[in-house]
């Protein structure tokens, strides 16, 4: 596109903006209508798209951006082989590190990171509506309702701590732990990157 | 009014182009609103009366900060990205934002501390004219007929007067007569007053100190000062060097300090029509017009009778200087009669053709539309690819380009003597209080423990003062070598002795890597590019692991269709080796080395490892590529990487726009890096580390307000419970800071590994600079990171120390770069697209590093 080109900003109909400023003048327009920068989505391929939440699945479905998520489809012919499971090297091991940082993070902490471990090999894709097929690579592993999943979810007491370090559950196509890919409503930016 | 008869003062030939150029110019001219006057890009542009007393008064930093980089040369931009203050949102550095480990180092910047500033107030006016005048320097002229009211001091932009000092009542009149005779009512208004700890304050200071060294006589040339009288001329490459200066001052950690660096602006003692000329040499006629726009579109030009630069855009083959525009005051004009009266230039050559510059500016709801150049009076100027490549040129440039510790330090203190020399300059600084230190600023800085470099059963420290392990690397077996069972070596006749010996020397050099490695399949090709393709579409199996292409010459052509195949097409990694290069029997064995580890990278392979305390991190690079002389897409790098020792990497590319800096897919792009991440681990990564380089200046505030929200939304959608800690830290390789080591009496570089965190720092980031790379001549320019989110909870130290190992992993270099390797590695992908393959690769090679 002609970056000359002016477009329409979501946030306020009135302003044509040059295709290439775009960025800059959402930050700011976004700032200034509070009120309708609520009731706008941004389109999960492109964060320039911006359309109220109605029509968000509707453009999802026909989005020119998509295939960033599904250029792995492309399975050319002469790379039969590479299409598989990426094989891990294992040959080398790095020796055992002579510092840990994790042990020296803030002693203010309050819970250490949510480590989300399971066997599954494919993970559900954002929006998973039937206009977003997942490749067919991704769904030669376990089904996910017979994934095992571990939580290393540590909560703030120690007791706590123990109880769920290595608790073992299965997780359920709808379990909230896991499958919270499926797009719910997409929160706002936090309020202090709003500056 | 009378405003138009003095506005056309420094008119240039500016005018809007007609769209058919063979027709009567003049005939096509009242379809297109008048240009206004004024020389583009003037100081003071002329600001429209109406929208003025608006911006006043309301919200007074802001209104200043339009007036002071909109109003007074720069383009609506805040270059220093003032007001972006990211630390208070990080919680764990509001305190204290500085590492701790290493051994301490004397250091000098090339800052100067402001000893005193204003202690009075400045006050600030607001002027108006009626009947409404508008001409800029008339209204200054009519208002500074009252200079016994207003003061020697003062600064005025048209519109808004800044004093040092009260005047006696809110709102003063005042009555002045023009030239014609007219009387002009002037209302000075008192609109605020800004206490000497306003910032506001400090964007003056800039203002000032850009008038003293224009008083010292330096011109003014994009952002940069520069002194034409006092220029090296290198007469054997035609080219001529101004010295100048950068220079800003800001509030740094402890106290305002000027930033002085030295610039260089390279010109051409050549016009542009004399580049036609020897161009017309050199080619045949009918491709003189397409060699003509090929090598001049898109350079800067300078027009040295008003030092004032252009963009080529265009070539307007249809006009010539006998052509007439029409000026703002409706009188016709040939550019023949314009030049001589305007600037007493002379055009000798009648019939050549002009340059279209598009000179965009924006005058109120009017834009300017393109200026018209004559190339016999446009100086080219800068370097192109040609020259940059030519060896003998750049030798001698470097003698006064790149300049050592001591010598930059000299020249550096060059601009305080001048102007301690000159009394004008004393005199201004004296009336507004101002006074800078003479000495350049010093202190302590930190020198981080050099990395010890892993490899497979192997590790070995480097020498820390060259930060290079190429001679170590060379005998060590790779961390993880990749078999070359089956590849193609594919050659012309001319040729076959290098493939020959590339295949010979590969045999050499790969068995103390570790890569065990089959003959090639030979085959010898056309030197036309269909024979290359042909040759890899029928050659290429299933179980080929790599391409190797010898070229017979550095032609893009050849080269972009190989790796557009090879990237999009039919994925399989590549090397394209130019012949010449293997040609020296000395240097073979070193080059064919450097060339084993490369193809082992592409094909997957990991060279070596450091020392990474952090267990499931996920760092990732960004950067982008735009060429907007070619017109090309704009391309956004992005990579990931895979496993804990940093050794894999997966990649994206985003292909925007043109001339779009600020990346839209990035929510894209981290989704799939997870979910690769996934496959390898089997879990998600707990931290996840940003690099983004490739921000410019002024563009800091949008990154944290457009980037940044895609990076947590993509988080957000992962899983309802996965909250990885996520710390975003902002690229910066062009910062005109600059550190010298004091050793003995003298200066010298710092020693890689060189952190600071102090002083030379902005308060209101978490910032510091690292010098990670060893330079052999000329200055090292130390690194900018600014982490601009950060919920990480990581001490500063381990950031940078963080920071300082990743620059350690860029495969394709065996030591310490100047950005972390996932920046690098960015870049290289991102210009790789940009350049040849115009669009995203095949992501069946997105977990190597076939772009390298």
């Amino acid at each position: 596109m002609d970056p000359e080109a002016l477009v329409q900003c979501p946030y306020d109909k009135a302003h044509q903006i040059r295709v290439s400023r775009l960025p800059y003048h959402l930050v700011k327009c976004q700032r200034n209508n509070p009120q309708v920068a609520r009731s706008l989505e941004v389109c999960p391929f492109n964060a320039r798209h911006r359309m109220p939440r109605s029509e968000l699945q509707r453009h999802i479905a026909c989005c020119p951006d998509q295939r960033l998520l599904f250029n792995s489809q492309e399975l050319s012919l002469c790379t039969g082989d590479q299409a598989k499971q990426p094989k891990v090297p294992v040959a080398w091991q790095a020796p055992p590190c002579q510092e840990d940082w994790e042990a020296e993070v803030d002693e203010l902490e309050e819970a250490a990171p949510f480590i989300l471990n399971t066997t599954v090999s494919d993970l559900p894709l954002e929006g998973d509506s039937s206009a977003l097929v997942a490749p067919p690579n991704w769904r030669q592993g376990v089904g996910p309702a017979a994934a095992a999943v571990t939580t290393g979810h540590l909560a703030k007491g120690p007791d706590k701590q123990e109880q769920n370090r290595s608790r073992k559950v299965v997780a359920q196509p709808s379990s909230p732990a896991v499958c919270a890919w499926v797009a719910g409503a997409p929160l706002p930016p936090p309020a202090h990157l709003l500056i | 009014g009378t405003g138009r008869v003095t506005a056309t003062f420094r008119e240039v030939a500016q005018k809007t182009l007609p769209s058919h150029p063979s027709e009567q110019r003049q005939s096509l001219q009242p379809c297109h609103p008048p240009p206004l006057t004024e020389e583009p890009g003037g100081r003071g542009r002329q600001r429209g009366p109406q929208d003025a007393p608006k911006t006043l008064g309301l919200q007074i930093s802001a209104g200043f900060q339009e007036l002071s980089l909109a109003d007074r040369g720069g383009r609506r931009r805040d270059f220093h990205d003032l007001g972006v203050n990211t630390r208070q949102a990080i919680e764990h550095v509001r305190e204290s934002k500085t590492g701790s480990s290493g051994a301490m180092i004397k250091l000098i910047a090339n800052f100067f501390r402001l000893t005193s500033r204003p202690q009075w107030a400045l006050y600030q006016y607001h002027v108006d004219y009626n009947p409404e005048m508008e001409a800029r320097r008339l209204r200054s002229g009519l208002l500074f007929q009252h200079e016994d009211l207003i003061g020697k001091t003062h600064a005025f932009d048209g519109s808004i007067l800044f004093l040092p000092k009260r005047l006696p009542n809110k709102v003063t009149e005042v009555y002045s007569k023009t030239r014609n005779g007219e009387d002009v009512r002037i209302t000075i208004t008192l609109t605020n007053e800004l206490p000497p700890t306003s910032p506001t304050c400090l964007q003056f200071y800039n203002i000032i100190f850009r008038r003293l060294l224009k008083m010292m006589n330096f011109q003014q040339i994009g952002r940069n000062y520069y002194n034409p009288k006092d220029p090296v001329s290198i007469p054997n490459h035609r080219l001529m060097v101004w010295p100048g200066f950068t220079s800003s001052i800001l509030q740094y950690e402890e106290s305002i300090m000027l930033c002085a660096d030295v610039s260089h602006k390279i010109l051409r003692s050549e016009t542009v029509l004399d580049f036609m000329y020897s161009l017309y040499e050199q080619v045949e006629e009918r491709r003189f017009r397409d060699a003509c726009a090929k090598e001049l579109i898109g350079v800067i030009v300078l027009t040295k009778y008003n030092n004032r630069t252009y963009r080529v855009d265009d070539i307007d083959w249809d006009a010539n200087p006998q052509c007439t525009f029409r000026r703002a005051d409706g009188s016709e004009i040939s550019y023949i009669d314009y030049y001589k009266r305007q600037y007493n230039q002379d055009i000798s050559d009648l019939n050549q053709p002009v340059l279209i510059s598009q000179y965009r500016r924006k005058r109120g709801n009017v834009t300017v539309g393109p200026v018209v150049l004559i190339p016999e009076l446009c100086y080219l100027t800068g370097l192109t690819e040609k020259m940059r490549n030519d060896f003998n040129m750049m030798k001698d440039l470097a003698v006064h380009t790149r300049l050592s510790p001591e010598q930059r330090q000299r020249e550096i203190g060059k601009l305080v003597d001048c102007m301690k020399k000159d009394e004008c300059v004393q005199k201004e600084l004296r009336d507004w209080g101002l006074s800078f230190d003479s000495s350049l600023l010093s202190f302590t800085g930190r020198v981080v423990q050099a990395e010890k470099i892993l490899q497979a059963g192997n590790v070995f420290d480097y020498n820390p003062q060259f930060a290079d392990w190429s001679r170590e690397t060379r005998v060590a077996p790779l961390i993880h070598a990749k078999p070359l069972d089956n590849w193609l070596l594919i050659y012309t006749r001319r040729n076959y002795d290098a493939a020959n010996m590339l295949l010979q020397n590969l045999f050499k050099v790969t068995p103390s890597m570790g890569i065990r490695m089959n003959k090639a399949t030979m085959i010898e090709v056309d030197d036309r590019t269909e024979a290359y393709l042909r040759v890899l579409q029928q050659s290429i199996t299933p179980d080929t692991n790599i391409v190797v292409c010898i070229l017979s010459s550095t032609r893009k052509d050849k080269y972009d269709a190989i790796k557009k195949y090879l990237c999009t097409d039919c994925p399989i990694p590549s090397q394209c080796v130019v012949a010449r290069t293997l040609s020296k029997p000395q240097t073979a064995l070193a080059i064919v080395t450097k060339i084993a580890l490369q193809m082992n990278c592409k094909m997957g392979g990991e060279l070596w490892s450091v020392e990474i305390p952090l267990k499931q991190l996920m760092i990732v690079g960004i950067d982008c590529y735009h060429d907007t002389l070619s017109g090309k897409q704009s391309i956004a790098g992005f990579v990931a990487s895979l496993n804990e020792k940093m050794t894999r990497w997966f990649s994206r590319c985003v292909v925007q726009s043109r001339g779009q800096e600020i990346v839209d897919g990035l929510k894209a792009c981290l989704q799939t890096a997870l979910r690769e991440w996934f496959k390898w681990n089997k879990y998600l990564p707990s931290r996840i580390i940003v690099y983004r380089d490739g921000v410019g200046d002024g563009q800091l505030n949008t990154l944290v307000n457009y980037e940044v929200p895609q990076f947590l939304d993509c988080l957000k959608t992962v899983g309802k419970d996965y909250n990885p800690r996520l710390t975003v830290i902002v690229v910066k390789k062009r910062v005109s800071t600059r550190f010298f080591a004091q050793a003995g009496g003298g200066l010298k570089n710092p020693p890689p590994g060189t952190v600071v965190d102090i002083e030379v720092t902005r308060p209101e980031w978490y910032d510091f600079f690292i010098v990670s790379q060893a330079v052999r001549n000329g200055c090292v320019a130390p690194t900018h990171y600014n982490v601009v989110y950060d919920t990480s909870k990581l001490k500063p130290d381990h950031v940078q120390r963080l920071t300082y190992k990743l620059c350690h992993m860029y495969y394709n270099w065996s030591g310490v770069i100047r950005v972390p390797a996932p920046c690098q590695y960015a870049h290289k992908l991102a210009f790789l697209v940009g350049q040849s393959i115009h669009r995203e690769p095949n992501l069946l090679l997105s977990d190597r590093l076939y772009y390298l």
